[in-house]
């Protein structure tokens, strides 16, 4: 593999994405934890739909929402004077969508599994509710979290499907690896797709193993 | 003189208990039987369960009063908490902990109240000790000290010495009460251990399934 522009991409894409599902993700996961209501339960199926969703459908819709014939796209051009979609910023919203659910679902996990009387004991020693969340819910929920982000970032670094509907597949500009792979299988190039797919893999193994080492000390 | 009045029906899906008392200055052990409602009325006096009905008031602040919708927050009933299993952050070392719970001042103030409540408990010592490895007792008294730290003027202990020995236990007792008669506090405790009864209590309220039975001397 000569052009490593595509893995480079594809870290930025991630590692980006990442940061954002995991913010976003856990703002949201704390919320649905605590929230007591029979629509958290509607609200947490939509939230996580992308991962039952096939990658190209969730890439349509993201495409329909954020294309240049759309408010929003429209409204993104506005602002930033450029569209959103086959840009690499359309990459990483779709990798940021992409691992969204995988962060929610386990933060919500670990937050849910928060002892409840940890969390009462310091109510009544007088911490506010951000606190509570600050100092005792999120750290004890840490692990879980950590494995949800890992899972979120590997999601993020492989994702085709959305990322292509998305932002496209321009070499040098909005090509990520998963992608670059996919067009050296399609050119026949055999050593560019091989290695592509062995950094894609080793990433991948390095990622489930610190998550099971992460559940593994949970218990 | 401080008074704590409770007169309640809290409720979850299953149970409801009755319970009536005033508490004084001083330890009220409510006893009773495991599932007779004990903790159920700690839980409504520290805010964590809405009472389906009735007033808790220390003097004249009303907790709650369930007919007027009236629920102050846990976080201002100005209460000390200590369970069983000492609900302490393992994440954080013993001065940490304690510290989380002083009220008011500056981070070095706060440490040093911490530090000072520590040392009143006998357990200065453990102040930077890796709060896992803590002992049973050792546990106990950090969460003891973590409970008067914000200068409660309400003690809530559920089963505080179940997991101890009897050594740590007797040592425990004797420092709740005088932790209770230095500080003016008024202390529920709640146990089904008749010698908790025995060694603590200045005065009983008694638990059987459901409903409060007496509150005597």
């Amino acid at each position: 593999m000569n052009d490593w522009f595509p893995l480079w991409l594809s870290l930025r894409v991630s590692v980006i994405a990442t940061i954002v599902a995991g913010v976003l993700g856990v703002a949201i996961a704390y919320v649905l934890a605590k929230w007591r209501s029979r629509w958290a339960s509607l609200v947490e199926a939509v939230v996580t739909l992308p991962i039952v969703l096939p990658p190209t459908v969730l890439g349509y819709y993201l495409l329909t929402l954020l294309g240049t014939r759309s408010s929003l796209g429209q409204s993104w051009e506005s602002l930033f004077g450029s569209p959103l979609v086959f840009t690499q910023s359309g990459a990483v919203v779709a990798a940021t969508v992409s691992a969204l659910p995988f962060v929610i679902r386990a933060a919500r996990a670990a937050i849910s599994n928060v002892d409840a009387r940890v969390e009462e004991s310091a109510r009544v020693m007088g911490l506010a509710e951000w606190r509570v969340a600050r100092v005792v819910t999120l750290p004890l929920a840490a692990r879980g979290i950590g494995a949800g982000i890992a899972l979120g970032f590997a999601r993020a670094l492989g994702d085709f499907g959305a990322t292509v509907m998305v932002a496209g597949n321009i070499p040098g500009q909005t090509q990520t690896l998963p992608v670059a792979v996919y067009d050296a299988v399609q050119a026949g190039d055999d050593a560019t797709a091989r290695t592509g797919s062995l950094v894609l893999g080793a990433i991948a193994v390095v990622v489930l193993v610190f998550v099971t080492q992460l559940f593994a000390r949970r218990r | 003189m401080t008074s704590l009045l409770v007169d309640v029906r809290v409720a979850v899906p299953g149970f409801a208990v009755d319970a009536k008392f005033a508490a004084d200055v001083g330890v009220t052990v409510l006893a009773g039987p495991s599932g007779s409602g004990k903790s159920l009325t700690l839980a409504a006096v520290s805010g964590t369960l809405r009472p389906m009905r009735g007033v808790i008031q220390l003097d004249d602040v009303v907790y709650c009063d369930a007919a007027r919708d009236v629920h102050l927050r846990s976080q201002n009933r100005l209460l000390g908490m200590a369970y069983q299993h000492a609900a302490l952050l393992d994440h954080r070392s013993p001065l940490d902990n304690v510290a989380l719970a002083v009220r008011s001042g500056d981070t070095a103030t706060r440490r040093t109240v911490a530090m000072e409540t520590l040392q009143r408990v006998g357990a200065e010592s453990l102040a930077e000790a890796r709060t896992r490895s803590l002992s049973g007792g050792e546990r106990q008294r950090v969460a003891l000290a973590r409970a008067i730290a914000g200068n409660p003027r309400v003690l809530l202990l559920d089963e505080p010495f179940s997991s101890l020995d009897l050594a740590a236990r007797a040592e425990l007792r004797a420092l709740v009460k005088s932790l209770v008669a230095e500080r003016q506090l008024i202390a529920l405790v709640v146990t089904h251990d008749q010698a908790d009864v025995d060694a603590l209590a200045d005065r009983v309220v008694r638990y059987e399934p459901g409903r409060t039975v007496s509150a005597g001397e």
